[in-house]
This record gives C-alpha cells, structure tokens and sequence, in this order.
C-alpha cells in the first residue's frame, strides 16, 4: 500500500515539477526548428526532390511534412498544458495560506525567517510616539494591524502589493485559455472560395483538403480592383466589391481589401488573391488566308473550343490562354502574373482531322502571325475575359478565448516581473531604562528596492526619535 | 537637409560614441561619463529627426508610412529603440560602463544599414498586405523586446568578463576595476529581462491579432512566428530559473546570451536562411 502510494506520490511530484516544465519547453522549442527548417504542407514531388523515397517515407511516418498538427507535438502541447496546471493546483496550498493570512506578531521565530532586519535602542517611548511611528510607516507601506499587547510590547505589520501574488495564477490560466482557445478553433473551418466578377457563389474548399462547404449565404463580387502606386507596377490596393445575398435578398454591400475584411454571421470574408478565369470570357480571333491577306474573318472562341474554318477540312482548336506571356525555364511558357499585360493564346491549325502546327499568338503584337506555315494566318484581337476575386473565408469560435487567455497573459506577467509582495514588522518593546525597537521585512521580488525603503524608514524613525517630531 | 543627412550624421555620431564609451570603460575621466551620456543623446536626437522626416518624405512620394518597410529602414529603427532603451537603462541603473558592452551592437547595425551595399536605402511602397496601423504596434513592441533583450546580453558579457577575471567577490558593491559591479550587472540582467519578455510577448500577440485580421488566422507556424515564440520559451526558462529556482549569476547570464542569439536568428536569420510569410520585411 505504501509502496502505491509513493508510487502516486512519485508521479505527481515528478507532474508538478518545474523541471518538466523545463524539459517539456526545451523539447518544443527544440522540434519547432525541424519545422521551420523543412518546409510544411507541401506536395510529395516538393520533398522528393530533396530527399530519398525511403527518407520521405519516414518523414511521413513522423508526420514531419506536418509536423505542428501531428500526434506527437500534440501530445507535446497536451503534456505541457496538464504539467502547468498540476503545478498550479500544487502551489495553490501554499498560495492560499499566503493570501489569507493575518498579520502575525513579530517573535524570535519569525524573525529568524526574514531578510530585512535591524534594531535601535529609542530614548523614550509612549502612546503619542506609537501613533507618530504608525503615521510615518503608512507613507511607506499600508499598515494592516497596530496593537499594544497585553506584555506591554507595541507590534505593527504592514504590508503592500499582495495581490501580485496572484500573477502567477493569472499567466499560467492565460496560458490555458489560448491553449483551449486553439482548440476550439477547430470546430470552425478555414476555406477558399472563387466568385467571378458579376456572379455569385456560396461554396467553398476547405483550407488542406479538396472538401466542399456550403454556405448558409451567396457572396456576389460586383467589382474587383487593383490600383498601382503612382507610375510603377508594384500594387498599391486589392479591393472587391462584394454583396452577401441570403434568400434571395441582397443583405450587406461591403467593399473589403487586404488587411479590412467583412464579417457576415459569424463568417470573416477577407481579400486573399484574384485572378483571371478561362472560363466564362471569350477571345476573339482574326484569321485570314495567307494567299488573300485583305480578307479577315473572326470568330469568337473560348479555350478549349474547336472550330471549322471552311468547307476544306481544316479546323482550329484554342488550346491555352495566359493573361501574361513569358518563357520560364526550359523555354515553358508561363504566366508572369495574373494580369492581362500579355495576353497570348495557343492555336493548333487542324485538317482533316490531324494536327498540322500549333503556334502563339500575341494580343499585344498583332503584326506577329505566329510561327505556322499553314494556308492560314491568326491574329489575336481581343480579349474578354472576366477576373475573380480570391476569398478566404474563416470561422473560429475560439478566438475570443485566446485574445482573453493573450490579456490574462501580459496582465500576469507584468504583475510578476513588475509588482512585489512587501512585508514589515515591526515591534517595540519598553524595558527597564531602555527601549528596543526591531523592525524586519521582506519583499516577494525586487529586495534592493525594498531594502532602500526598509534603510530610509529606519532613519526616519531614528530621527523621530531624536528630535520627538514627525519627519 | 534631409532625412539621409541626419541618419548619414547620426551614424558617425554613433561610430565615434562608440570610440568614446570603450576609451570610458579603461580611462574613466572624471566628467567623461557625463559627456559620453549627452552625446549619444545627440545621436540619438539626430536619429530621431532622420526617422521623423523620412517618414514624412515617404507621404511626399505618394506612399505614407512608417519608416519599417524594407532591411534599411528597420535595421534603422531597431538602432533607435536600442540607443532610447539603452539610454533609460543607464540612467535608471546610474552606470555609463554598460554601454561599452550594448551600444556597438545599435552602432553597427547602423553603420551596416548606411555602408552595405547589400542594403537598399531608397523609400519603397508597402505593399497592400503591411498596410495596417498594426505594423507599427506590432513591430514597435518587437524591437523594443529586442532592444532590452542587447541590453541584458551586454550585461551578461560583461558579468562573463569580470568573472573571468575572477573580480567577484562576495556583498560586492560600487565598481571594481573597469567593469559595473556585479550585483548591479545581475539586477540589469534581470530587469532587462523582464521588460524585454514583457514586451516580445505583447509584440507577439500583436502579431497574432493583425495576422487574425489581416489572413484569418492567429497562429500559422511560420517560421518567424516560430522562431518568436522560440525565443520567447527561453526567456521564459529565464525567469523561471532567477524566479522560482532562484538562479543567479554565471547560469542566467549564459541564459541571457543564448536568448539573445535567439534574438539574433529571429530577426535576420529567419530571413536569410528560413523562407515564409515576413519574408518581405
């Protein structure tokens, strides 16, 4: 039984030590750098091109591709959060008595315990000296009790800044609440949503996953903006003009950008990216024959289409457009930006159903027929094509929680580094001739402070003394 | 005169004061204490007017905001908190020795800013994602943290010095030798400490909330935040060693230091070396 028992006793001991706490800390910073050091959330093809299959394989294993969300560093957190608040309930015996505690007469035993203490001899002593005495302490520090015992012997306690014992209480819970605060969290959802400029949309998909969600409401994007600094291409503002439709109805108008967001029940809806989307516009294209240059027919096409050009057999397919023509590496064509700075489309000349070339075509270069050699010639001579707006939608009941657990967090801290539990004693005791007094004291934090106080009440009080008027 | 004048003035103020407070910590002059503290208020002044119009020159070039938006212009800003920071901790600690330890750190940082030509002082655009009243609360805090964060590591080589030199003694009190006593360079230790945890940990949530606001979401784990948080732990380890277990001395001193590299790799190693969400500051 006993042996249980130091068992249970070992555990918790071993639970609420500051040592673990340590350990534990140590433990979190130290696998925090794996992930700052290798990339997380990343494709497989991302990781396999710097490590080996076998390397990946067991990165997988350890969740280290994400690692702040995997088992283990969950189980970090969790260690963490259980060991600060058995600590906390361990110390809280101690604390209690600490707070409720009545001033106590200043005896041998006591004095033995504390830091600050000297003692006088006074000229003389009486009723009128004592109420002087309490009078010059209270400048320094609220004086809880001052009584003549029945032995004759004048004991005064004061003391301040008590409450700051509580600082430590209040870190450790605002570190708890930010801990639950994060978990609540997850009962809401992170998403990303695409609207087309002039069209509406109420679904989105879940941040890390290829989930759907639908909203109880409609977020319609009536315009979408970019607006340059002054004379450069770097962007001064992304804005969306957005309408929240709910049954039909239009209920908020709201133009949000990046860094002002808008919150529709409980939603916030923020400005996260835009685009240009190949579906819904159209290009227009400029074709004629080689041999009869004069003669431009157009069509209108959408990527993706296939069209006949006369009755001869040969056919065009639109089969790639980019906003913003550039080479990348390996001579790929990219897209340099979202923005129709360069608008080019590839074009496959078909006849007879096979396919003879394909080429590129540029908006901005309408004299550059591309690199074909077929019996016709392609010009690209506009370009509809409609923008969306890139929306982050997030929910997270719990935030509330972690902002109170940050404020209990910096109010607690402030009060421990900052604030001290000041003690002082005091006691005079007449005897035949000669009167002894004895002051003493002790300060939670900050002794140096406390001991020039505890110097320059002493002086004071010897100047009382000497010339029998309050200083 | 503007803004490059004074900053360009500002760092051959701090280069020369930082002559002045090394010829202090092995000649102490009578007066000398006095002339060294008003002139780095000088510099520090001139620092201030360098700040203040370029800031105002940023709103005449069309863009509008606080000088924190690119490597110069924050390597400028972190100096100024470290200078204001250092200059309060002396008065309040009535020592002018510590800045030997703590003011070429801030007049470095300074002369890299004007002198690299890695670093570009021009006044560029924020980019729509900075544009927040809350860079400045947020970034502010963090190097103010940073700042005192110097201040204990300079305090913590210089207590590792005099340790070295076997000048402690026991109730030790005033200055022995060339270096602060060591009672004080431990209570400098602590109280730098403190403020700097205080406020990295404000600076941090700042974060927190502008990030909510700004990308819906407190806490990513990128790398800066992470590292953040990293240094923060350490402090933490810090004031739980001085506070509960009632460290002192050579362990928290060498605490302070390997918080202070932290510090460190917080502030540019993250960007160097580490890629992720600050990778434009």
């Amino acid at each position: 039984m006993s042996l249980k028992n130091s068992f249970i006793t070992n555990v918790w001991s071993f639970f609420t030590s500051l040592k673990l706490a340590i350990i534990i800390l140590i433990i979190i910073s130290i696998t925090s750098i794996v992930g700052t050091i290798i990339p997380q959330n990343e494709a497989p093809a991302v990781y396999l091109r710097f490590y080996k299959p076998s390397t990946y394989e067991l990165m997988r294993l350890l969740d280290i591709d994400n690692m702040y969300h995997s088992w283990w560093f969950i189980t970090l957190l969790t260690l963490f959060t259980l060991n600060l608040i058995c600590c906390s309930l361990n110390r809280f015996p101690a604390f209690w008595r600490m707070i409720t505690q009545k001033g106590r007469d200043l005896d041998e035993a006591l004095l033995r315990t504390l830091p600050l203490k000297k003692t006088h001899r006074l000229k003389s002593f009486d009723r009128q000296a004592w109420e002087k005495l309490i009078g010059t302490v209270k400048k320094h520090l609220p004086v809880k009790s001052a009584i003549l015992t029945p032995s004759g012997v004048y004991q005064l306690f004061a003391e301040g800044g008590k409450f700051s014992r509580f600082g430590f209480y209040i870190t450790h819970f605002g570190i708890v609440f930010i801990i639950i605060g994060g978990i609540l969290g997850n009962l809401g959802y992170q998403g990303f949503m695409q609207v087309v400029e002039g069209s509406s949309n109420d679904t989105m998909v879940l941040k890390g996953t290829s989930l759907e969600k639908k909203l109880d409401f409609a977020i319609r994007c009536d315009d979408f903006q970019v607006t340059f600094y002054e004379g450069g291409t770097r962007p001064k503002e992304y804005t969306s003009d957005l309408t929240i439709i709910e049954g039909g109805k239009e209920v908020v108008k709201k133009r949000i950008k990046v860094n002002d967001p808008m919150q529709y029940k409980g939603v916030w809806i923020y400005q996260s990216s835009y685009g240009t989307t190949s579906g819904g516009g159209s290009l227009t294209l400029g074709v004629n024959m080689r041999a009869a240059a004069s003669q431009t027919k157009q069509y209108q096409a959408a990527v993706g289409d296939r069209f006949a050009l006369d009755e001869t057999g040969y056919e065009v397919e639109v089969k790639r457009f980019v906003p913003d023509f550039s080479l990348g590496q390996n001579n790929q064509v990219v897209s340099r930006s979202q923005e129709l700075k360069n608008p080019a489309a590839q074009i496959a000349l078909f006849k007879d159903g096979s396919l003879l070339e394909e080429q590129w075509i540029f908006k901005n270069f309408p004299d550059f027929h591309g690199t074909g050699t077929g019996p016709y010639r392609f010009s690209l001579l506009n370009v509809s094509l409609k923008e969306y707006t890139g929306l982050q939608l997030t929910r997270d009941p719990g935030v509330w929680v972690v902002w109170l657990g940050c404020a209990l967090l910096c109010l607690g801290c402030y009060m421990i580094c900052f604030l001290s539990h000041q003690r002082l004693w005091i006691r005079v005791e007449p005897a035949q001739g000669a009167v002894t007094l004895t002051m003493a004291g002790t300060s939670s934090k900050n002794m140096p402070a406390f001991s020039q106080t505890f110097d320059r009440l002493q002086k004071q009080l010897k100047e009382s003394d000497k010339t029998g008027v309050n200083p | 005169m503007n803004s490059s004048f004074f900053l360009g003035v500002t760092t051959l103020i701090y280069l020369f004061t930082m002559v002045l407070y090394f010829y202090h910590l092995f000649f102490k002059h009578p007066g000398l204490a006095m002339a060294v503290k008003i002139i780095t208020l000088i510099g520090l002044l001139a620092h201030t007017a360098g700040l203040g119009l370029r800031w105002h020159e940023s709103y005449q070039a069309g863009y509008g905001h606080i000088p924190l938006a690119n490597l110069y212009e924050t390597l400028s800003s972190m100096a100024w908190c470290m200078v204001l920071v250092l200059l309060i901790m002396q008065q309040r600690f009535n020592t002018v020795t510590l800045g030997a330890f703590v003011f070429p750190i801030a007049s470095i940082a300074m002369a890299y800013a004007s002198l690299s030509p890695n670093v570009r002082d021009e006044i560029e655009p924020l980019i729509p994602a900075l544009q927040s009243n809350w860079l400045t609360y947020h970034v502010l805090t963090c190097f103010l943290s940073y700042a005192a964060f110097a201040v204990s590591f300079g305090a913590s080589i210089a207590f590792l010095l005099k340790k070295r030199k076997g000048e402690i003694r026991e109730e030790e009190t005033g200055e022995t030798g060339i270096l602060p006593a060591a009672t004080l360079l431990d209570e400098v230790i602590y109280k730098a400490n403190a403020v700097g945890f205080l406020l990295l940990g404000i600076g941090i949530i700042t974060g927190a909330v502008w990030a909510n606001y700004a990308w819906g979401s407190y806490w990513s784990w990128d790398p800066k935040e992470t590292w953040s948080l990293i240094t923060w732990f350490i402090y933490a380890i810090f004031l739980h060693a001085r506070l509960t277990r009632g460290w002192r001395g050579t362990r928290t001193a060498v605490l302070s230091i390997i918080g202070f590299c932290g510090v460190i790799f917080t502030f540019l190693g993250v960007n160097y070396v580490l890629s992720g969400l600050h990778s434009y500051t």
